[in-house]
């Protein structure tokens, strides 16, 4: 503030020596870096926008303080690395914390369970397409996670006998979809997210992680494909600040807000999916967009499956309880995209309900209340206050809003980032990992499973710090970084900062989302989608004209905004496109001009006698996008889904079968 | 090695190598009926700390390139805020303190700059 009165003070008084300066659009490469106070003869003082920028040396970054985020740091603190967390929320306000379901673990506290038939279920759910080996892992360290958390003091709802409540939730079956439903998410009431982040941010205060909060992360310090680390703007005093280590791992989350109406946070902007764009590497599956069946009509929060898995039924305007119809075995508890899909079949042939016929109802009051007050207090309180409904009395109105990204920055098991050839196949980037919602393992493949996710995130997020562990020993040297790494973001931040077209932050945003909730819904087709790429291509050239207020760097936070508004148009413009490209209906990605699955073989029809189709002739791929930032043009390209577990003998990996409820 | 002096201009000189302006405006007034000019310059409590700071700072900074410039640049400019903006200051502050503290930390290596020539507009 004084600051800046004072330099504009100086500069009125200094006047600009007759030098060509070219035009600021093309100012990339204009900026000079120097140690601060020396070799200023370049640039004298008074002439120049100067960005002081600090740098750190740690042993590992975490970028992102969720679930996560909190979980890699903190195992990294306890394994002796100097860590440090970079996050542009305070933890606690992570989007982790709306989280309401529930965590899936065979734990078998309610009736006899095996991890392996919670790895089948993951792997149906998924529709074929999560990588076999990364969902062996999970759900075989799944228990173990859970009593974990439950040992740093998670406050599990509890059954008679003082063991874990475990509730129903959707897709989970006993002995291999066989034996009716599992109960196998183990909850507290309905605020799961809101303790598990809680707990892990107790538990992380325990360690000696640095953590710097209100710092927005610009993008990765790449030289010769290896990661060095990160860069980032201090929000509070507008200062940057470069974070050098060995290793790097993105927990960003999701990005929701692409879309009009969705669930998440205002926050949730996909920065990491964006910074691994823009460092060349590819987004992995980011198509797969799931919709969850019940969020408010209107507002858009979310209603938990948690309350059908406690019994509550979704009902049509005839009172019908329509799940029947189209999964006749799991009823309202099937995997999700089919609810959804569900829910839209029935508002689309009319039998819709509330005035414009536009939504379902989940009904709620048939269940005794005081189960209601005990398993679902916070759905009982968000119903009042954003639907003003009783839960007790009157049915909720809801609609399939957009919840969650299976896709993300592509990993193994291990949650290293990978980038594949075709010759080599997938190769590890050194110095970079991820997990999370931001990463894709893949568990989920084309379609989550309920309560998955929140186990994804503590599983990997542990599974990136002992991978960290196991590769590099702690105090290591760096090495060296050319002294302007981070150059071009600097010189992004000062464009925006001082950009002055004609269309704001915030035009740009609603049409950007507008055409995402009109294009790429859960039902999609390829006109629809062919004109929603062109629209998005229209409305990715109008950034050049963003035009932004504030000029200075203190808690600007219209800088921040558009900082993700340019995060949020590299995932657009990538889940759209995937989105037209891939000519087939799977998980959570349906399209009306190719309902079916293509596989290598068609599952329906018996095996013997098939032909295989080769990959570049089927769908059972994984699509990896990457984004030319200048032009927004993306190009994609195709991985094959790992189909062996990592043990075939103590889990046989699952074939591709037919996926009905 | 301390040695604090105080002219009449107001400049304070701290270290024998350093001098810091600070703009203190001086309770001294001209008294109507004598020629005399009373000084009494003494530093209120927020002085003191805003100057205690910044002798933390530099001593902080002194084996970490790029940081003592900086440093005094930017005491240099919230030098001229009012004595009497007691809010802004002391946002200043614990701003500095959190800077201070950082700056610190072990892990904090050097300051560097970006620079780009201004263009008018």
């Amino acid at each position: 503030m004084a600051a800046v009165c004072t330099a504009s003070r100086v500069l009125a008084k200094k006047v600009l020596s007759a030098k060509a300066l070219p035009a600021v659009s093309q100012s990339s490469r204009k900026l000079h870096f120097s140690v601060y106070g020396k070799n200023n003869s370049k640039v004298s003082d008074g002439m120049s926008t100067q960005y002081p920028v600090v740098d750190h040396e740690f042993d590992a970054v975490v970028v992102g303080a969720g679930g996560a985020g909190l979980r890699a740091a903190f195992g990294l603190s306890e394994a002796g690395f100097n860590t440090a967390c970079v996050t542009k929320l305070f933890p606690t306000r992570s989007h982790t914390v709306a989280a309401q379901g529930g965590i899936n673990a065979a734990l078998g506290n309610m009736e006899g369970d095996d991890w392996r038939w919670h790895f089948y279920d993951t792997v149906k759910g998924s529709d074929w397409l999560g990588d076999q080996d990364a969902i062996h892992y999970m759900t075989e360290q799944a228990p173990h996670a859970v009593v974990e958390l439950e040992n740093f003091g998670m406050p599990f709802s509890r059954t008679e006998d003082g063991k874990i409540y475990q509730r129903a939730f959707g897709g989970q079956s006993l002995k291999f979809g066989k034996g009716g439903q599992a109960h196998r998410c183990c909850c507290v009431a309905d605020r799961t997210g809101h303790s598990l982040l809680h707990t892990l941010y107790g538990r992380s205060l325990r360690y000696d992680t640095s953590y710097f909060v209100e710092y927005f992360a610009l993008d990765l310090l790449m030289e010769d494909g290896e990661c060095k680390g990160v860069i980032a703007l201090c929000m509070e005093d507008g200062s940057i600040h470069r974070f050098r280590s060995k290793n790097t791992v993105i927990a960003t989350g999701g990005y929701g807000r692409t879309y009009f109406s969705c669930t998440s946070a205002h926050t949730s902007t996909g920065d990491g999916n964006a910074m691994v764009t823009r460092a060349g590497l590819p987004c992995q599956d980011l198509e797969f967009v799931q919709f969850h069946p019940t969020g408010i009509y209107g507002a858009g929060c979310l209603i938990t499956e948690g309350c059908r898995g406690e019994g509550g039924i979704l009902i049509n305007s005839e009172g019908e309880r329509f799940m029947e119809r189209y999964a006749p075995n799991a009823k309202d508890l099937a995997s999700r995209d089919v609810v959804s899909r569900s829910i839209t079949i029935e508002i689309r042939e009319g039998r819709g309900c509330g005035p414009e016929k536009d939504h379902a109802y989940l009904q709620l009051h048939h269940l005794p209340p005081q189960q209601l007050a005990t398993r679902l207090p916070g759905i009982s309180e968000t119903a009042m206050i954003f639907a003003g409904v009783d839960v007790t009395k009157e049915p909720i109105p809801v609609l399939p809003t957009v919840h969650y990204n299976m896709g993300g920055i592509p990993t193994n098991y291990r949650g290293q980032v990978i980038t594949h050839t075709t010759e080599e196949g997938d190769k590890v980037v050194p110095g970079l990992f991820a997990c999370g919602e931001a990463a894709c393992a893949s568990v989920h493949g084309a379609n989550r499973l309920g309560a998955n996710s929140l186990l994804d995130l503590v599983v990997f997020g542990r599974a990136c710090a002992h991978t960290i562990a196991d590769i590099c020993t702690p105090g290591e040297k760096l090495s060296p970084l050319k002294p302007n790494a981070g150059e071009e973001s600097v010189a992004n931040l000062d464009k925006l900062r001082f950009a002055d077209g004609n269309m704001r932050t915030s035009e740009i945003r609603v049409n950007m989302q507008k055409t995402m909730q009109n294009h790429a819904a859960v039902f999609r087709t390829g006109k629809v989608l062919k004109e929603g790429c062109d629209k998005m291509d229209a409305i990715y050239q109008t950034l050049d004209d963003i035009k932004t207020f504030d000029r200075g760097i203190v808690w600007n936070t219209d800088l921040v905004e558009t900082l993700e508004l340019q995060n949020l148009m590299l995932n657009a413009v990538q889940t759209i496109n995937s989105a037209e490209q891939r000519q087939e209906s799977r998980g959570a990605h349906s399209r009306e001009d190719f309902k079916d699955r293509m596989d290598e073989l068609d599952y329906a029809k018996p095996l013997a006698g098939q032909v295989r189709k080769p990959i570049e002739e089927h769908w059972r791929k994984h699509t990896l996008s990457t984004v030319d930032p200048k032009t927004g043009k993306v190009t994609l390209k195709y991985r094959p889904v790992i189909d062996n577990s990592l043990d075939a003998e103590d889990c046989a990996a699952i074939p591709p079968a037919i996926r009905s409820y | 090695m301390k040695r604090i002096s105080l002219s009449n201009t107001g400049k304070v000189t701290i270290f024998s190598k350093l001098t810091l302006t600070v703009k203190v405006v001086f309770p001294g007034h001209l008294c109507c009926c004598c020629p005399v000019f009373h000084t009494m310059a003494r530093h209120s409590k927020l002085q003191k700390q805003v100057l205690s700071l910044f002798r933390q700072f530099l001593r902080a900074g002194q084996d970490k390139p790029g940081f003592l410039p900086r440093i005094r640049d930017e005491f240099r400019e919230n030098s001229s805020i009012k004595k009497t903006d007691v809010m802004h200051i002391e946002y200043l502050y614990r701003r500095g303190q959190r800077q201070l503290d950082q700056l610190k930390d072990v892990n904090t290596k050097q300051l560097g700059t970006f620079s780009k020539p201004k263009v008018e507009r």
